[in-house]
């Protein structure tokens, strides 16, 4: 990684950094070479370590640059673990990352990270785990998006094409409240070990409100669930090769769990019943964009259109604290949902 | 060939650059295409139509 002259003045750096397109309009702390050496001591990872190439400037994510790049949003070492696994998911085909860079919806990289890594990290998974206040997930969520900057070449209006874009695209990081569900944790129902640790990544708009105070049965909680799902203003609503994220509220959760419900049994509802008729569907949105699947073409205006293809395309996982907001997570439509162990370079689990 | 709206040419020309195609032929038309009629595209495609002519016989427009 090659070193660059900088104003020496904070007020001046933060600044020419900007000019330099090197930054998301907030001040960085400068990832001067003491700092991301520093920052590499969170990880095993050697520095000229190629993680893989970013879209679509097609930049090599050296481990010393994804460390440049922690420095400049604020992390601490311990997040390196988390940030490797997160751009080597993020690479992965299925994220469709340069869609997700190019693309005019307004979608960020989200990055959920579980298990005993995060926690050691500091995480947050609990009350208001998608707002501000909790360091580690607001400074990995933000390295993650300079570096699809800074190596991938995203510049809003340029090279991001995004109409509006989203405040998620400053940082949109969170944690899982294993504490409070009554489920196995996410990582567990996805295959992993629970002493493992994972990211998942998506690209995806910020998380839309479930509102339901009111249910005291799982079916009054899901049917609300369902109802703010199935609508016509979501790319989901019609690239169905995609999956989606359910971030629910423990009161919620255990509402449904108490009922019997388990994790599929969720996933299966919300597949049947997160539908759209077709009289609705056909009436904007983008109809007619894509090719439609054959099965519409003898569909009557009643028929239910799903915005799914299975229920496992919906990953369900446990957050926030106390109240009855729950929240899903639409995403771009075209790119699915990569998970990765926070793995050493030999392929075993990073142990917090 | 490659025909994009004068909206994506940045990006159209940085994606030419990396893929290591800098001298791919891209004709530019005007954004956007969502308000016109199929009329207004029709003639859109018939004025661009010389130049993509061009293009593919190596001639720069």
């Amino acid at each position: 990684m090659s070193l660059v002259e900088a104003p020496d003045d904070l007020s001046e750096l933060n600044e020419w950094v900007v000019e330099q397109r090197w930054s998301d309009g907030l001040p960085i702390v400068p990832p001067t070479r003491e700092r991301v050496d520093e920052m590499l001591q969170g990880t095993s990872w050697p520095a000229d370590t190629v993680i893989g190439l970013v879209p679509p400037r097609n930049a090599e994510a050296t481990v010393d640059k994804i460390a440049a790049n922690a420095v400049m949003a604020g992390c601490t070492p311990s997040a390196m673990p988390i940030l490797i696994a997160a751009v080597q998911a993020m690479l992965e085909p299925q994220v469709n990352l340069y869609g997700a860079q190019a693309t005019t919806h307004p979608c960020a990289v989200m990055v959920m990270v579980t298990g005993p890594v995060a926690r050691a990290a500091g995480v947050h998974g609990g009350a208001g785990l998608f707002g501000p206040g909790f360091p580690a997930n607001a400074t990995i969520g933000r390295a993650v998006r300079l570096i699809q900057q800074n190596l991938g070449g995203a510049w809003p209006g340029e090279t991001d094409r995004a109409t509006q874009g989203t405040p998620a695209k400053f940082t949109f990081c969170f944690g899982e409240n294993e504490e409070e569900s009554p489920w196995d944790p996410y990582r567990v129902q996805r295959g992993f070990a629970s002493d493992e640790s994972t990211v998942t990544v998506v690209a995806a708009e910020g998380p839309h409100n479930l509102n339901d105070h009111v249910s005291s049965d799982a079916r009054g909680v899901l049917f609300t669930f369902a109802q703010t799902m199935a609508t016509i203003g979501t790319n989901n609503a019609y690239c169905t090769d995609a999956d989606l994220v359910l971030v629910m509220c423990p009161e919620h959760a255990k509402v449904v769990a108490d009922a019997g419900f388990t994790p599929a049994d969720v996933r299966q509802y919300l597949y049947e019943r997160a539908r759209i008729p077709y009289r609705e569907w056909k009436l904007g949105g983008m109809y007619g964009m894509l090719d439609q699947p054959r099965h519409l073409d003898a569909a009557d205006d009643d028929y239910p259109v799903a915005i799914l293809e299975t229920p496992d395309d919906i990953h369900l996982v446990i957050g926030g604290g106390p109240g009855r907001h729950s929240a899903w997570i639409p995403t771009i439509g075209v790119g699915r949902a990569a998970v990765r162990l926070i793995a050493e370079p030999d392929g075993t689990p990073v142990r917090a | 060939m490659t025909i994009c709206t004068d909206a994506f040419e940045q990006m159209a020309t940085l994606d030419k650059r990396v893929l290591g195609q800098a001298d791919l032929a891209v004709a530019i038309i005007e954004h956007p295409l969502v308000y016109r009629t199929s009329d207004e595209i029709e003639q859109l495609a018939d004025s661009v139509m010389p130049v993509l002519d061009q293009l593919f016989r190596g001639v720069a427009p």
